[in-house]
């Protein structure tokens, strides 16, 4: 389960950044306040 | 529709029910879809288990494109109605848009090596990929350094329509160029490409990533809106807020 052999980094380099951006998109527009 | 939606009032009323909509859709469809992509899919015959980058990668760059072309259609509306909610509209798909186009590079790039052999290539549809990140870096300058925001807006518009001409560049590239890229696969379904083991993860992963430029979109319009009415209510107590007040 979740061993995906050689290519490992690449699948989870490309998951791991889109989590992060993801992550940072979802947070960004959690924080944003109507009232400066 | 989007005449409905220009009253600020209406938006409103619209956003709240449709802003927790979206981000449940994207929650139920990014947990289903990551097992789905990366527990419940079998490896490709010929791409072993890095097909499997391609869950992340084709949605990220359906999204950078269906961002550009909202960013685009609001932008006309800008130009044309001087609406000041689509330049709100257009302003908010700019950094998803931008973030999705990132990844959709990065994505492509780590895909790329244990397919192709290389991380980048200057083909057709990688270079108008990255020319659409820097269009979209651009028209976010715009609107920061520009101060005076209606004389932006104008700017904006006029940019993003011309921008515009991208994305049927990144559409069409790979059948105009020779391309790493194969041609498009969704048009031809039964292609090899387009089995419902692989079609199953992608889309819930298609849906997840749309659901959540929704969401995105519809937090930052909100809150644009309602900074704007509570600016106006502090210059002008007791106005009624109006469109024509909605100013960033």
């Amino acid at each position: 389960m979740l061993e995906f052999g050689k290519d490992a980094i690449f699948i989870w380099g490309a998951y791991g950044i889109s989590a992060a951006v993801i992550g940072g998109l979802i947070l960004r527009a959690a924080l944003m306040k109507p009232h400066d | 529709m989007i005449s409905y939606l220009a009253n600020p009032k209406r938006y409103l009323r619209f956003a709240r029910y449709a802003t927790p909509v979206f981000g449940i859709v994207a929650a139920i469809g990014f947990v289903t879809g990551l097992y789905l992509a990366l527990l419940a899919s079998p490896e490709d015959y010929q791409q072993g288990h890095t097909v499997r980058i391609m869950y992340v990668h084709v949605p990220a760059a359906w999204c950078a494109q269906m961002a550009y072309t909202a960013l685009a259609m609001a932008s006309l509306v800008s130009f044309i109605w001087r609406h000041t909610l689509a330049d709100i509209a257009a302003r908010a798909f700019a950094v998803p848009g931008a973030a999705f186009t990132f990844l959709a590079l990065v994505t492509g790039s780590l895909w790329g090596k244990p397919t192709w052999n290389t991380y980048w290539q200057w083909d057709g549809r990688m270079t108008s990929v990255l020319i659409l990140l820097f269009i979209y870096i651009a028209y976010l300058a715009i609107w920061a350094i520009i101060e005076d925001k209606k004389h932006a807006a104008r700017l904006a518009s006029i940019f993003a329509m011309v921008g515009f001409i991208n994305i049927p560049i990144i559409k069409f590239s790979v059948d105009w160029w020779n391309s790493l890229h194969q041609p498009a696969t969704f048009s031809s379904p039964g292609a090899p490409g387009s089995s419902s083991e692989i079609l199953l993860p992608l889309m819930t992963m298609m849906v997840a990533y749309t659901a959540l430029f929704g969401w995105l979109s519809l937090r930052q319009i909100t809150t644009e809106v309602l900074r704007a009415q509570s600016a106006r209510k502090r210059q002008n107590p007791g106005a009624k807020v109006t469109i024509e007040a909605v100013d960033a």
